[in-house]
């Protein structure tokens, strides 16, 4: 399995963050760097032909109209921020056995897998996508579709997805969060609930699970199989980003398990080497300078 | 004659021993020394075979010349000699070891007077013989003992100053010095016999190291080869004890250190030519044209390199003498000089000090010098803050020291300066409280910042610049730049987006920002999130602390009788806003400030006031440190804003300066006087009434017009903190001085003091003029006999008093003696030094440049019986228990922030530079404190966000009154944002010239220089507020972009960013 993609976002500020501590260790570099022209990298999509550029507003109305959009303007920079930070609150939770991954096209649309480690749907694995509506935090609570519809009360059996909006009828800002979605998905394959359920059959199977307990069991089993053989196929979307399953080629993933575990050595080895260091002579708990009692001021 | 030739020895090896018989060698060897021995005897009176005729009379030059030639040669086959076998003697070195042949050539140099050809002779075979020997020579006592004889009996040779000889007999010496200290270095086992060596003379002295002290300061190759090789020696002591007991507790090495500092500093220039008013730190452009400051940042750079590398205890010591010898009876005074220029100066050197100390202990000293010491019994850091609010270029100049305090991310400045006001959350209403730690998830503070943006500011400027705009604001230290401009960031959900790179750029420096503070601040004690470290009673540990400082620095001086009272009431008359500013959001904290006043004794209790309760009484020492004397008037600090005043104030000075003579006399102080009245007067009755801000123009307009002529070039906005153009010169030229400042600040002081005179008459109560008057009638001709006593050349004189048996002295003079110069017979540097070791060791007592005599004059009696009665002290400071404050430091960087549009654009650059450096904290306590946007914080609390909207009342208000400067700033804009581009693009250039790594551009040049747009023609009257307003709202993006990179900080710092690299490639 490539987790790569997974850290990628957090990879690629990490590097680009280091070259920003090389510059801020000169306390005294006063100039902006130049421009330099991008080569190979992402750029902010260029201004569309049809926008007409205003070099002088001739009328008060034309500022007026100017001011909105300026405003306006930063609208995507709001939703952007508004999803990195659930993104960010995502990897905070460490949510067990989900691992999700923004597209490359469209911070509103994320990629995902999950494992399901014990229980009915043990060794699972699940690949889905959030969609996130362009008017969040807003709108309406997000859908989530599996790839490929899990034999489940919840999923609907045709276009795979998940009845979300049953635990989430109304989206509150600052209340509920993409995380809660994901830990949502998480609990249906372990606590299973039939109530008004996208999928008859397996809530009527599971509703007589003391009857039809094998029979729901091997449908269970027969959709985690389906899911499973299709493991390996080519992500639905075709983007950068989405999550894909190889099997294992030492070549490539013999480094990535290697990075993986020397990773948790890092912050050591980073702390000596790195240039930009703060000061302290507080001891902890205390609001005195200089109070440290291994640092005496000048004996 | 001699000594040429052993000069030439030096180099004659040509000559190759190569296949020459070892025996053959040796025999040669005693033959030549047989020859010599004979010369040697033959005028040797002891050992005279005849001891019939004793003769004492010069060596012939033949004789001298034949021994010279034989030793030469004899050197020369010891160099080659090969050891023996199993580390054994060569036989050559034996026969010398035996023979005692060194002893004896150092006496027949001694035989021959001693002069300093002879002296050079012989310091250069030891230098040859150290550098080229093939076996090791220093073990053997006949050779060391000679050797240790030379090295004391040379000591004395440079301090006599006898013609060129002591200069090239010095050089060679510390040459040798040099040389056997790397011996040492190598071999620590030849220590022992240095210290065994110099226990057969009777003095237990570590000879090698008290020789290289006097050269510490030197300037050029000597003083470098000198420090080079006391390093050595320190780093020597690390792990050898005895080494470092030696020297702290028999040298003087640590005190030489420290008031050698102090000795430099006093041939710093008192006073630093500026020529740019964007002027406000030393960079290296400046520093490096003015020697002595050069000399003196060695001289601190050495005292870094000797703590970092020395023995703690040495480290300790020297620490110790570095505050108490240097900070404390020197820095401190000068930053309380009595003239505005040499305050002015003293900070910027603080500055660079502070920037150059690049060792964590040596600027820990320095900062708790900073953040601790008391003058005059207040807080230095009060003092410095208060500083920040005048205008002149000290306030800038202040600023910038700031701005270097707050990039230090050193826990303990920003714990004093904002954090343990912050610490107690009374700033913050209970809601707030609670979410302190969240984050701004849906970038609602962004929202809030960016709406700050006047509505006809430019959203872009024509397609042609839309892929490039970015003014970068040169802030210093505090907006790292990328390496690549291009944000690797894109997946912006739509295509039709019209979006400045700008804010791209913004959020790209923001990111970097964070990161390298949440890295810094990893160190930190505490996370400040409102719950560690809790806020307590800190009073006993606060003053704990200060007994602890007291007794460390058991040389402080003893305290000065207590500050009676300040002058308050100026401050009371201006400091109440009347609202005229036209401003919605009422910003009362100034009011509250007067409240204080009245409330609250100005006490002299001289401490520092503990966290949250005594937040006023801080304010009250902070104003009263503020009361600055510009030669012969008080002003309050907070009168120090207008740019009339300031030249009013300067031309003052001038004329002052060039009529010295008639300065006593009473029909000269009469205009002196009322100009002080009209001033301060005119203050009093508020700035921002009409008839004014009339004045205030005009005096605009004078200085406009003079900045003009000087610098006909447009003024870069982006640029105008590079020191491209910044001067600084020792201030020699008088003449010089008054033809560039000068004529036009007194024309301007004219104009302006007639305008207000006549004001004056309509504009307020007679008594209100008496009161002012009265008030700065008297101090003036004190304080400027007072100048004229103090402001010597010498900041530090050296204490003159009775000569107390100083062990550091018996023991200075003892060595001076054993080194064969009598301590009397020294040089004008030895004595200089006495005078400081003397100075140092009797308390360093202090210069006083005291205001406090001077506040006297205008009491305030209330205080005064306030003062005196503790219960009501205790009473007040108890009602103000809770009393929510920021710190007098946020409330001076919000008011500066708040008169935006009135300061000049370095001070603007510096305040919205240091803002957005706080606000790059991670610590919650402080993010939110800057960047939350609630508009309804406590009673008395003032957010930077609610400045923000004041000033852009103040704004859209000048807007409507100029029709056209909505356009003027769009046009300012545009201009800025080309030149900034066409900036870039050169120093691209330059770059791409500079290493070849990226190619661009061809014949990029000719372009740039072409797209570089003519600056737009700004009314000069209008220009500060057209830049600024340009300004303000690129100040709004920053920080939106600061807030909206703050709510996707990861959590775990360390691991979400320094995940390893293999970015995805696209």
């Amino acid at each position: 399995m490539n987790l790569n993609p997974f850290w990628s976002m957090s990879t690629n500020t990490g590097r680009k963050r280091s070259d920003g501590e090389e510059q801020s260790g000169e306390q005294q570099q006063q100039r902006a760097s130049p421009a330099r022209p991008s080569f190979g990298k992402k750029q902010l999509p260029s201004i569309p032909k049809n926008a007409v550029p205003i070099t002088k507003p001739a009328s008060p109305a034309a500022t007026a109209l100017l001011a909105n959009g300026t405003h306006a303007s930063y609208g995507p920079f709001y939703l952007e921020y508004s999803l990195l930070a659930e993104f960010t609150l995502v990897i905070k939770q460490k949510l067990p056995g989900i691992y999700v991954q923004p597209s490359y096209k469209s911070a509103l649309m994320w990629f995902g897998v999950i494992f399901i480690r014990h229980g009915l749907y043990q060794d699972g694995v699940f690949k889905f996508t959030v969609y996130i509506p362009d008017n969040y935090p807003d709108g309406e609570c997000p859908r989530v579709v599996f790839d490929i519809p899990v034999f489940h009360p919840l999923v609907d059996p045709v276009s795979g997805e998940l009845d979300v909006r049953r635990a989430f009828t109304k989206w509150r800002r600052n209340h509920n969060h993409i995380w809660q979605v994901l830990m949502y998905a998480r609990t249906v394959f372990y606590k299973i609930n039939t109530m008004e359920p996208l999928n008859p059959e397996a809530a009527v199977l599971f509703f007589r699970y003391d009857k039809d307990v094998q029979l729901f069991k091997s449908k269970v089993v027969d959709s985690v199989k389906l899911c499973n053989s299709h493991l390996f196929d080519q992500p639905k979307m075709d983007d950068p980003y989405a999550i894909s399953f190889s099997s294992w080629n030492p070549a490539i993933h013999d480094e990535a398990k290697e990075r993986m575990f020397t990773h948790k050595r890092r912050p050591e080895d980073h702390q000596k080497g790195l240039q930009v260091s703060g000061l302290s002579w507080v001891k902890p708990g205390s609001t005195q300078p200089f109070s440290k009692d291994d640092n005496p001021p000048l004996s | 004659m001699m000594a040429s030739v052993v000069t030439n020895g030096n180099r004659k090896k040509s000559l190759s021993l190569n296949g020459v018989d070892p025996e053959t060698c040796m025999i040669v060897f005693r033959n030549h020394w047989a020859q010599v021995v004979k010369i040697l005897e033959k005028h040797d009176p002891v050992h005279s075979r005849s001891g019939v005729y004793l003769r004492l009379g010069p060596v012939p030059g033949d004789e001298a010349s034949a021994v010279q030639n034989y030793v030469e040669h004899m050197l020369f086959l010891l160099m080659e000699e090969e050891p023996g076998q199993g580390g054994a003697m060569g036989a050559i070195l034996e026969f010398v070891v035996v023979e005692g042949v060194m002893e004896r050539l150092f006496l027949w140099s001694l035989r021959q007077h001693f002069t300093d050809d002879m002296k050079l002779e012989q310091l250069r075979m030891y230098q040859m013989l150290l550098s080229q020997a093939r076996q090791p020579l220093l073990h053997h006592k006949p050779v060391l003992r000679p050797l240790m004889m030379l090295l004391s009996s040379c000591a004395g040779a440079g301090s006599g100053g006898r013609g060129g000889g002591g200069g090239s007999v010095e050089a060679e010496l510390v040459l040798l010095l040099n040389q056997l200290c790397g011996a040492l270095a190598k071999d620590p086992s030849v220590l022992e016999l240095f210290f065994h060596t110099s226990e057969d003379q009777g003095a237990a002295n570590f000879l090698l190291f008290s020789l290289l002290i006097p050269f510490t300061h030197q300037e050029g190759s000597v003083g470098q080869q000198a420090r080079d090789a006391l390093l050595l020696i320190m780093q020597l002591s690390t792990y050898n004890p005895r080494v470092a007991t030696h020297i702290t507790d028999n040298t003087y090495f640590c005190p030489v250190l420290a008031t050698g500092l102090s000795g430099l500093y006093s041939s710093l220039p008192a006073k630093l030519q500026v020529y740019s008013e964007d002027w406000h730190c030393l960079e290296r452009a400046d520093w490096v044209q003015v020697p002595a400051l050069v000399q003196f940042l060695n001289s601190l750079q050495f005292c870094c390199s000797v703590i970092k590398v020395g023995h703690p205890s040495i480290r300790g010591q020297l620490l110790g003498y570095i505050y108490n010898g240097f900070l404390v009876p020197v820095l401190a005074p000068a930053l309380h000089k009595c003239t505005l220029e040499e305050v002015m100066t003293t900070t910027a050197y603080l500055d660079l000090f502070l920037r150059s100390v690049s060792e964590p202990a040596l600027l820990q000293t320095f900062l708790s010098f900073i953040l601790l010491h008391t003058h005059d019994n207040v807080q230095l850091l009060d003092t410095l803050v208060s500083r920040v609010n005048t205008p002149f270029q000290l306030g800038t100049v202040s600023l910038a020291l700031f701005r270097t305090l707050i990039g230090l991310f050193c826990e303990d400045v920003m714990l004093q300066l904002i954090l343990r006001y912050l610490i107690p959350c009374t700033h913050l209403c209970v809601r707030e409280r609670r979410s302190l730690k969240d984050r701004d998830a849906y970038s609602s503070s962004a929202v809030k910042f960016l709406f700050l943006t006047p509505s006809w500011c430019p959203l872009h400027l024509g397609a042609a610049h839309t892929h490039t705009q970015h003014i970068h604001w040169a802030m210093g230290n505090d907006v790292p730049m990328s390496e690549g401009d291009s944000v690797g960031y894109s997946r912006i959900c739509r295509t039709d987006l019209l979006m400045n790179v700008n804010y791209l750029q913004y959020l790209w420096d923001a990111r970097v920002g964070i990161a390298a503070s949440l890295q810094a601040c990893l160190v930190w004690s505490g996370p400040y999130d409102g719950e560690k470290p809790a806020a307590r009673e800190e009073e006993d540990g606060e003053e704990r602390e200060e007994e602890k400082m007291n007794q460390t620095f058991n040389w402080t001086s003893s305290p000065s009788p207590p500050l009676t009272s300040p002058p308050v009431t100026m401050g009371n008359q201006h400091r109440g806003g009347d609202g005229g500013r036209g401003s919605v959001v009422e910003l009362e904290w100034d009011d509250s400030y007067e409240w204080d006043d009245s409330a609250l004794p100005s006490s002299s209790l001289p401490l520092t006031p503990p966290v949250h309760i005594e937040t006023p009484q801080h304010i009250q020492e902070m104003r009263r440190s503020a009361i600055m004397l510009i030669q012969g008037s008080y002003v309050e600090e907070s009168d120090f804003q207008d740019d009339v005043l300031v030249y009013n104030l300067v031309a003052q000075k001038d004329e002052v300066e060039h009529k010295p003579h008639r300065r006593t006399t009473p029909q000269t102080r009469k205009p002196v006087v009322s100009q002080t009245t009209s001033l301060v007067h005119r203050h009093g009755t508020h700035r921002r009434e009409k008839e004014g801000v009339i004045v205030e123009e005009g005096g605009v307009r004078e200085e406009e017009g003079v900045r003009e002529e000087k610098q006909s070039q447009p003024q870069l906005l982006s640029n105008c903190l590079s020191c491209e153009d910044h001067t600084v010169n020792e201030e020699v030229d008088d003449d010089r001085k008054r033809k560039s400042s000068g004529p036009h600040l007194d024309h301007n002081c004219n104009r302006t003091v007639t305008t207000t005179v006549n004001q004056t008459n309509d504009l307020t109560t007679v008594d209100h003029q008496e009161r002012t008057t009265s008030e700065n009638h008297t101090p003036p001709v004190e304080k400027q006999q007072d100048c004229n006593n103090t402001d010597a050349d010498h900041p530090v004189s050296p204490v003159t008093t009775s000569a107390v048996d100083d062990s550091f002295l018996s023991q200075y003079r003892e060595l001076m003696r054993s080194l064969g110069a009598e301590p009397d017979d020294v040089t004008d540097d030895i004595t200089e030094f006495r005078k400081r070791v003397l100075a140092l060791a009797q308390g360093g007592e202090e210069e006083e440049v005291d205001f406090s005599v001077f506040s006297i004059d205008s009491p305030e009696p209330k205080d005064a019986d306030l003062e005196n009665s503790p219960e009501l002290t205790s009473n007040s400071q108890d009602r103000k228990r809770g009393i929510p404050f920021t710190g007098p430091f946020i409330s001076v960087l919000l008011s500066r922030l708040e008169n935006l549009l009135e300061n000049p654009i370095p001070v603007n650059l510096l305040v919205t530079g240091i803002l957005s450096q706080l606000a790059k904290y991670p610590q919650p306590l402080l993010r939110a404190f800057l960047l939350n946007t609630h508009t309804d914080p406590p009673p008395n609390v003032h957010t930077l966000y609610q400045v923000l909207v004041s000033v852009r009342v103040q704004i859209e208000q000048y807007a409507t009154d100029q029709t056209e400067f909505p356009a003027t700033v769009r046009e300012a804009w545009r201009y800025l944002l080309a030149r900034d581009q066409a900036l870039k693009l050169r120093e691209l250039l330059q770059d791409s010239h500079s290493d070849n790594r990226k190619s661009v551009l061809p014949n990029g040049t000719q372009q740039i220089r072409q797209n570089v747009p003519p600056c737009p023609n700004i009314p000069p009257q209008a220009r500060n507020r057209v830049f600024a307003t340009v300004l303000y709202a690129e100040f709004l993006k920053e920080l939106a972009a600061i807030a909206q990179e703050h709510s996707i900080v990861p959590d775990s710092p360390i691991e979400e960013i320094y995940t390893p690299d293999s970015p995805i490639e696209e």
